[in-house]
C-alpha cells in the first residue's frame, strides 16, 4: 500500500509537470465515451475488424447535421473533416480561392486589429481522404512595412505546425460530433 | 536578422491564436442516437459441486444461481441506449444518455445508467449514475479479453462456508461503486496524462438520499474514486499505464459493527496493456479491503496475451485472487483460453474454456475444482 501510493504521488507530480506543455491535438476520447470494465470486451472484439461495419443497421441517428461520407461529393480526393475544418480556421480572413477537388484553401491578405502593422495570407493544402496529421499543410505569409519598403516573408514553422493543430483538432472534434 | 525571425513568429502565432479563437463552433442542432446489444451465451460445467450440496456452481447463471453440474445452459442480456448530444454557442458539448438492460433471469430490467456528459477544452464531466473514474481509467489483462464471463456471471462462484461467500471473478478490479449517482471530472489528456476523479454522496439506496446511519448492508456511503492514466509508444508499439484508487466512507458511527459498515472499503490498482502489431498484452493487480460483512482483504494480479489474426483473435490469461477472512482464506486460480471472431455488419463471436480452483483454510467439501465452456454471440445495432 505505501509502495502505491508513493506511484500515485509520481505519477501525479509527472501530471502536473505536463501540464506546462502543449494539449495534445487529440481530446476525443474522453474515459466518459469508454465502456465501463465489465463491457470492455465487446470493444475488444469490435476492434477485431476495423475497417468493417460494426452495426446491424448502421447509425440510427436522427435530427442534427447531415451525414456526409469523408470524401467531399463524387470523385474528390480530400477528407470532409479536414476540409470544413480548414474552412472555419481561416473564416477571420477573406477567401480568394477555395477548391475542394484540389484540396486547396488561398487566403486574400487580411489584417487583425492587434496586428496593424502587418497583413497574412494563409494558403491550406488537404492533401488525402483520411484525417491524419501529414495530410494538412499549411502555408503562412506576413507582409510587413519597414523604412518605406513592403517586405514578404515565409511566416516560422512553428507557426504554420501550430495553425495546423488547430485544424486537426477541430477536424477531428467535428467527426466526433456527427459519429459518435 | 534574429530579432526579426522572432518578430515574424510572434506575429504569426497572433494571428494562429486569433484564427482558432474565432472559428468557434456555434450551437448544432441536437441528435438522437439509438443502439445498443443483444448477447446470447451456451455453456456447460463441469464442477465439484452439485446441487444437493446447495453450493453454486460454474455453469453460467447470473448471480448466485443454482447449480446445473454438467448441463448445458443459454443466456440472453440486451441492452438499449439513447444518446442525444448537441452543442452550445460556446462550443461546449453535452450529451444525455440513457441505458435500459435486460436479461432473462430477471435480475436486470430497467434503466441501468442514466447520466448527463458536458465536455470541452477543459475536459469532461459526468454527472449522475454511470461508472466512475476508476472503473474507467482501470486497464490490465482483460484487455484482451472477448468472453467477458464475469459479467455475464458465468464465473462468479460463491462458496459458502459458515454464511461467507467467496466471490471470484475474472477481473482484478478495485472495488467501487457501478452505475450509482455521481459526478466525475476526467482533465484533457496532456503530453499522453490524463486524470479522473468522482465522488458519489450518502445515499440509502441507489439515487436516493437518506439517512445512511441504519446500518442497511448495501448502502452506498459516499466516497471517492481515482484514476490517473498515460499512454504513449515504446518500441514501435502502443501502450497504456493506469493507476486507480477507490474509497467508500461507510457507516462511521457505528464502525464496530459489520453490517453497519455498509459499503466501507477501499481499493488500490495498477494496471497496463502494451500493443506491438498482431499482439497485445496486459496485466494488472489489485488489492481491496472491505468491511462490508466481514473484514476482507482481497488481493489479485492477472496476466494476459492476445494474438490477432486477420478478423479474430486467440487469447489466454491467468488471474490469481487470494481472499483473507481472518477465519477463513480462500485462494482462487483461474486459466482461460479463447478465440474471438469479428463477422462484421455488427456480429461478433467467441468461444472459451475457462479452468479454475478455489481452495479455502478449512478444505474439504469447501474446495471446489472446475471446467467451464462457453460460446457467446453479440449482435449489435
Amino acid at each position: 500500500m505505501k509502495l502505491f501510493n508513493i506511484l500515485l504521488v509520481c505519477f501525479f507530480s509527472f501530471y502536473m509537470a505536463g501540464c506546462a506543455v502543449q494539449t495534445d491535438a487529440d481530446q476525443t476520447n474522453s474515459p466518459s465515451d469508454r465502456p465501463s470494465s465489465d463491457k470492455r470486451y465487446r470493444k475488444t472484439l469490435e476492434n477485431l475488424n476495423p475497417d468493417g461495419s460494426n452495426t446491424l443497421f448502421g447509425d440510427l441517428v436522427f435530427g442534427g447535421p447531415k451525414k456526409q461520407g469523408e470524401e467531399i461529393g463524387t470523385g474528390a480526393s480530400v477528407n470532409l473533416f479536414l476540409w470544413r475544418a480548414s474552412l472555419e480556421a481561416l473564416a477571420l480572413g477573406p477567401l480568394e480561392s477555395a477548391d475542394p477537388f484540389g484540396g486547396v484553401i488561398i487566403t486574400d491578405w487580411f489584417t487583425l486589429d492587434e496586428e496593424p502593422g502587418n497583413q497574412f495570407r494563409v494558403t491550406a493544402y488537404i492533401l488525402g481522404r483520411s484525417l491524419r496529421a501529414d495530410n494538412i499543410k499549411v502555408a503562412m505569409y506576413v507582409r510587413s512595412t519597414e523604412n518605406g519598403k513592403v517586405l514578404t516573408r515565409r511566416a516560422a514553422t512553428a507557426a504554420e505546425t501550430r495553425l495546423e493543430n488547430v485544424i486537426l483538432t477541430k477536424a477531428r472534434t467535428i467527426r466526433a460530433t456527427e459519429y459518435r | 536578422m534574429e530579432f526579426k525571425k522572432t518578430l515574424m513568429l510572434s506575429s504569426a502565432i497572433s494571428a494562429v491564436a486569433l484564427l482558432a479563437a474565432q472559428s468557434a463552433s456555434a450551437a448544432e442542432a441536437p441528435k438522437l442516437k439509438i443502439g445498443g446489444y443483444i448477447e446470447t451465451v451456451a455453456g456447460v460445467a463441469d464442477t465439484d459441486k452439485n446441487s444437493s450440496k446447495r453450493t453454486n456452481g460454474g455453469t453460467p447463471t447470473y448471480g448466485s444461481g443454482v447449480t446445473h453440474d454438467g448441463e448445458a445452459t443459454l443466456l440472453q442480456y440486451g441492452e438499449i441506449n439513447f444518446s442525444a448530444t448537441g452543442a452550445t454557442d460556446s462550443g461546449m458539448k453535452w450529451r444525455a444518455y440513457v441505458e435500459l438492460a435486460s436479461d432473462d433471469s430477471g435480475n436486470k430490467n430497467g434503466a441501468d445508467e442514466v447520466s448527463l456528459t458536458l465536455s470541452g477544452s477543459w475536459g469532461s464531466l459526468d454527472i449522475g449514475g454511470q461508472d466512475g473514474a476508476a472503473d474507467k481509467m482501470q486497464t490490465g489483462h482483460t484487455s484482451v479479453d472477448m468472453l467477458g464471463g464475469n459479467t455475464l456471471g458465468a464465473i462468479v462462484y460463491d462458496r459458502n462456508q459458515n454464511g461467507n461467500k467467496a466471490r471470484m471473478g475474472d477481473q482484478t478490479n478495485v472495488m467501487e461503486n457501478s452505475d450509482n449517482s455521481k459526478l466525475t471530472y476526467y482533465t484533457p489528456r496532456i503530453s499522453g496524462f490524463q486524470a479522473g476523479v468522482s465522488w458519489y454522496p450518502r445515499l440509502s439506496a441507489r439515487g436516493t438520499l437518506g439517512d445512511n446511519e441504519s446500518g442497511a448492508k448495501g448502502d452506498s456511503s459516499g466516497g471517492f474514486e481515482l484514476g490517473l492514466s498515460h499512454r504513449g509508444s515504446l518500441a514501435g508499439g502502443k501502450y497504456e499505464v493506469a493507476l486507480v484508487a477507490t474509497h467508500a466512507a461507510g457507516d462511521e458511527v457505528n464502525a464496530s459493527a459489520s453490517a453497519a459498515n455498509g459499503n466501507r472499503g477501499e481499493g488500490r490498482g495498477i494496471g497496463v496493456e502494451y500493443e506491438h502489431g498482431a499482439w497485445m498484452m496486459g496485466a494488472s493487480y489489485a488489492l481491496n479491503k472491505n468491511w462490508r460483512v466481514n473484514y476482507t482483504t482481497q488481493e489479485s494480479w492477472g496476466v494476459g496475451v492476445g494474438y490477432k489474426l486477420g478478423k479474430g483473435q486467440i487469447a489466454a490469461y491467468y488471474l490469481d485472487q487470494s481472499d483473507d477472512r481472518g477465519s477463513a482464506d480462500a485462494q482462487n486460480k483461474l486459466y482461460n483460453i479463447q478465440y474471438g471472431y469479428n463477422f462484421g455488419g455488427g456480429l461478433t463471436g467467441a468461444v472459451g474454456y475457462y479452468d479454475g480452483s478455489q481452495k479455502n483454510s478449512t478444505g474439504g467439501t469447501s474446495n471446489n475444482d472446475f471446467q467451464l465452456l462457453l460460446a457467446k454471440l453479440v449482435a449489435k445495432f
